[in-house]
């Protein structure tokens, strides 16, 4: 899909006319267009680094082609956006890399985060690649708070978590992916074995 | 040319947050397809962190990958106080956090196995023991541990209308080996424990880590403190956490011998069945050689010739409500003054190290 043909999706249309501030236009990787106050987007460390670097003027923003993020999907960005839009101008907690003892999860935050559980951890992966530290500290929290009270039979379940076995297995297929070589050494160990030899060489 | 400079770190800066993150899912857990295993370590160390204990615990139970992340990289529970309180065939773990809200689980055995019971949860784990799937719990949550623990506190009950002790020498044990499993002795600041004998106090407190250790309270595990013997502490006084902890307080009667063995704590409490004269001299002489004490304190059921302390100390000072008695006596090569305390209603003396501004108007100073 071009550029000229994707969706644009403006996450505050409302506030373009009475802010004077730039809105860039950020892609996601299915091609989904977002435009995001300059104020919303200091939300993000990563994104907030990234637009001072480039120094776009509000030609540029209008005339280059919208900033690419690759690696998150359209759906995900949306949320993200809708986040960072209904946060802007709100203190950033510094990230020295300690969780907070404390994590309350405001009531939009809790709407916007009602979510299936595969989004959700999209949304998480998104808060941490684009540095948006209380989007993670709730998102997290939310997961967090989705384990109280679980067995952990409950927990494979809400988790899409594998069993001892199905993880053995997985980690046993992914050594033999990683040396094909692995699985003929072992059966012919084996066979040496029951041949009655004693020494591998 | 700055612009492209800075444009090129930043781009670098991607590269490299697009290299960690590949980096994750090629070797990290990606090989199942479990959105949780295939977080980055920051993120997997938020969730768990923000966890409370019990999912932290169920969680390791969940798959391998989960148990050894857990393991290696234990999260940071910030609990600040665990009381284990053993009562007939029951254990229950009271964890404190410093951001969480109180957790208790309580193990108990039944026909089928062990049933844990977390809120309103209950698990049950077949044809295992409740001791060993509390030992390993225990053992895990203090893996957690980074910060010395505020209050570690054991607790037998006691059942009266059995007149006797349950006996809980297998949970003793099981608790004895796992603290000895440790890599490390636990890092506890205060301990309490109610204890029937000495070799109890000694299942546990050899493994706490004497560098944090400041308080020890050994309480006494009957209501009225009543039909035991005398605790012998003379094992436990040899170790390097009695040492060097500044404040003992022993609720279970010991005998008088045991007086010298407070000399270098700053605040002690005792408790004795009977004691003579001879032995509260020898309480004012462990005082006042000792450089650190501060308070001395000790409560007896019976004071043999009681009348001999007043004939020694003379007049006192005596509250209004002649509730307790008062003697302040000038301490030798010292500005302090030695101020013995003697209150008949809870049958307490006490000795402290006060300063002469603290003497109250009226009372005489003797020596």
């Amino acid at each position: 899909m071009s550029v000229e043909n994707a969706p644009v999706v403006d996450v505050d249309e409302a506030a373009i006319p009475v802010e004077k501030k730039m809105y860039y236009r950020f892609e996601s990787n299915d091609k989904k267009e977002f435009r995001v106050s300059e104020l919303a987007i200091q939300q993000s460390e990563t994104l907030n680094r990234l637009v001072e670097a480039m120094g776009y003027t509000s030609e540029d923003v209008e005339n280059k082609p919208a900033i690419a993020i690759e690696n998150i999907d359209g759906k995900t960005l949306k949320l993200v956006f809708q986040w960072c839009e209904h946060h802007k101008g709100e203190a950033i907690p510094v990230d020295d890399g300690s969780v907070p003892k404390i994590v309350e999860i405001p009531e939009f935050d809790a709407k916007l985060m009602d979510i299936d559980n595969g989004l959700l951890f999209k949304l998480i992966w998104a808060a941490d690649y684009l540095n948006i530290v209380q989007l993670l500290n709730v998102s997290c929290k939310k997961v967090a708070n989705m384990a109280q009270g679980k067995t952990p039979a409950q927990l494979r379940r809400v988790y899409l978590l594998p069993s001892d076995e199905e993880d053995e297995a997985a980690k046993r297929a992914a050594q033999e992916a990683q040396d094909p070589r692995a699985r003929e050494v072992e059966e012919e160990f084996e066979e040496r074995k029951r041949q009655g030899g004693n020494s591998f060489f | 040319m700055y612009f492209e400079i800075v444009l090129f770190t930043y781009l670098e800066y991607f590269i490299w947050k697009l290299f960690v993150l590949s980096y994750s899912f090629l070797f990290g857990n990606v090989m199942n397809d479990a959105p949780l295993l295939n977080m980055p370590e920051v993120v997997m160390n938020k969730i768990l962190e923000l966890s409370d204990v019990r999912s932290i615990l169920n969680f390791r139970k969940v798959c391998h990958s989960l148990r050894s992340y857990i393991d290696n990289i234990p999260p940071n529970t910030n609990c600040i106080s665990i009381s284990i309180t053993v009562v007939t065939k029951k254990i229950l773990v009271n964890c404190d956090f410093s951001d969480k809200k109180d957790t208790v689980i309580t193990y108990y055995q039944d026909k089928k196995g062990c049933v844990v019971e977390y809120e309103s949860n209950q698990k049950s784990f077949k044809n295992e023991d409740f001791i060993d799937i509390f030992a390993n719990d225990l053992k895990t949550i203090l893996h957690f541990q980074k910060d010395p623990l505020q209050r570690f506190s054991l607790s037998f009950k006691y059942e009266i209308h059995k007149n006797q002790v349950d006996d809980t020498s297998e949970i003793q044990q099981k608790l004895k080996e796992m603290l000895e499993s440790r890599k490390s002795q636990l890092p506890v600041e205060k301990f309490v424990m109610n204890a029937f004998k000495g070799d109890q106090i000694m299942s546990i407190l050899p493994s706490l880590n004497p560098k944090f250790l400041k308080e020890i309270w050994i309480l006494d595990p009957t209501f009225w403190g009543d039909k035991l013997n005398s605790l012998d502490i003379s094992e436990v006084a040899e170790l390097n956490q009695w040492k060097s902890a500044k404040n003992i307080f022993i609720r279970r009667s010991v005998e008088p011998t045991a007086i010298p063995l407070f000399g270098h704590t700053k605040t002690a409490f005792l408790t004795f069945e009977t004691i003579t004269m001879d032995d509260v001299e020898t309480m004012e002489t462990t005082f006042l050689h000792s450089s650190t004490l501060k308070r001395l304190r000790f409560k007896y059921t019976r004071f043999t010739r009681e009348q001999r302390l007043f004939d020694i100390l003379g007049a006192s000072f005596e509250r209004p409500d002649g509730s307790e008695k008062n003697w302040y006596i000038r301490i030798t090569k010292s500005e302090d003054i030695l101020h013995v305390m003697y209150i008949p209603r809870i049958q307490n003396i006490a000795f402290s190290r006060i300063e002469l501004t603290d003497v109250p108007v009226g009372a005489v100073i003797q020596g």
